[in-house]
């Protein structure tokens, strides 16, 4: 959650929409009058390190136990779909609005099932969007 | 016997060296919620437009024009915010396409638009430059670079 010192939210809300694009996310929905949108894009999951873990796992296990079926590669992770929902509302305090925003994922694996659904509660990340949100605000001042 | 057993050992020693290495280098996918190739800055002049009208509701309907006429099928629409959203398939892929419209100045809407194809944004200018000159065709109007 971050207050912007404004009272205009309509271009509070241009900007989120636009740090959003920014991102990669295309909008799903968006309800102007609740100062609402929600986006979404679609990513790899995979990572390096846990496929190669994988991959070493199966061939251990041909190897130590001969079984040669063991398929621990397709219980990785391959795609996720990340969704995010930001509302604008004014903030309690005279002359500022105030913007709050949620990710959330879910992650499907090699063999199609999905893994994981998760909220992201990385302060990082959150922090991270925030920074590009001020960015897309100055942008905006700038008719870029 | 010592002989026999060394593959074994050989593949434990592997194991557990993947392990302390994965373990070093382990990069949660989380980190896609907030990754791009290009800067914010370039991003928006690849993507955006601005035309000479302020007929917002015009512009919008050439938009749903051009992604019907470039096989979209439109998914979300907001004429308070201005967005667009359409999904077309693509053999395997999917892809999205979200254009916003919006004020530019007294003069001068704008218009960005951003797509991603199968699991990855789409950041070519190629791109974007010929949605733009499919457009342009739809509402007898130049598109300018905004810089």
């Amino acid at each position: 959650m971050r207050k912007y010192n404004t009272t205009d939210d309509k271009k509070v809300i241009q900007a989120s929409a636009g740090a959003l694009q920014d991102l990669g996310f295309t909008v799903d929905k968006s309800e102007t009058g609740l100062g609402m949108i929600v986006a979404s894009k679609n990513r790899t999951a995979a990572s390096v390190g846990q496929t190669t873990l994988a991959i070493t796992a199966d061939i251990a296990s041909a190897i130590l136990t001969r079984n040669y079926n063991a398929n621990f590669y397709n219980s990785t992770d391959k795609e996720q779909k990340i969704e995010a929902s930001l509302v604008v509302n004014p903030s309690f305090a005279a002359n500022a609005t105030v913007v709050r925003v949620k990710f959330q994922r879910v992650v499907w694996n090699r063999a199609g099932n999905v893994s994981r659904f998760e909220t992201v509660k990385d302060p990082e990340l959150y922090q991270g969007f925030f920074e590009r949100l001020s960015k897309a605000i100055f942008l905006e001042e700038q008719k870029l | 016997m010592i002989l026999r057993k060394s593959p074994i050992f050989l593949t434990v020693l592997f194991i557990l060296g993947t392990a302390v290495l994965v373990s070093g280098c382990a990069s949660s996918s989380q980190k896609q919620i907030l990754a791009t190739d290009q800067s914010q800055v370039a991003l928006r002049s690849i993507q955006s437009r601005a035309f000479d009208t302020t007929d917002k509701k015009l512009m919008m309907r050439s938009v749903i024009n051009t992604l019907q006429d470039l096989d979209f099928l439109l998914q979300d629409s907001s004429l308070d915010l201005g967005t667009v959203t359409g999904q077309k398939f693509n053999g395997t892929n999917v892809v999205r396409i979200s254009v916003i419209v919006k004020e530019r100045n007294e003069k001068q809407l704008s218009v960005r638009a951003n797509a991603q194809f199968g699991l990855n944004a789409v950041e070519d200018p190629k791109i974007y430059q010929d949605f733009f000159a499919a457009l342009e065709k739809s509402i007898f109007l130049t598109a300018h670079q905004v810089d």
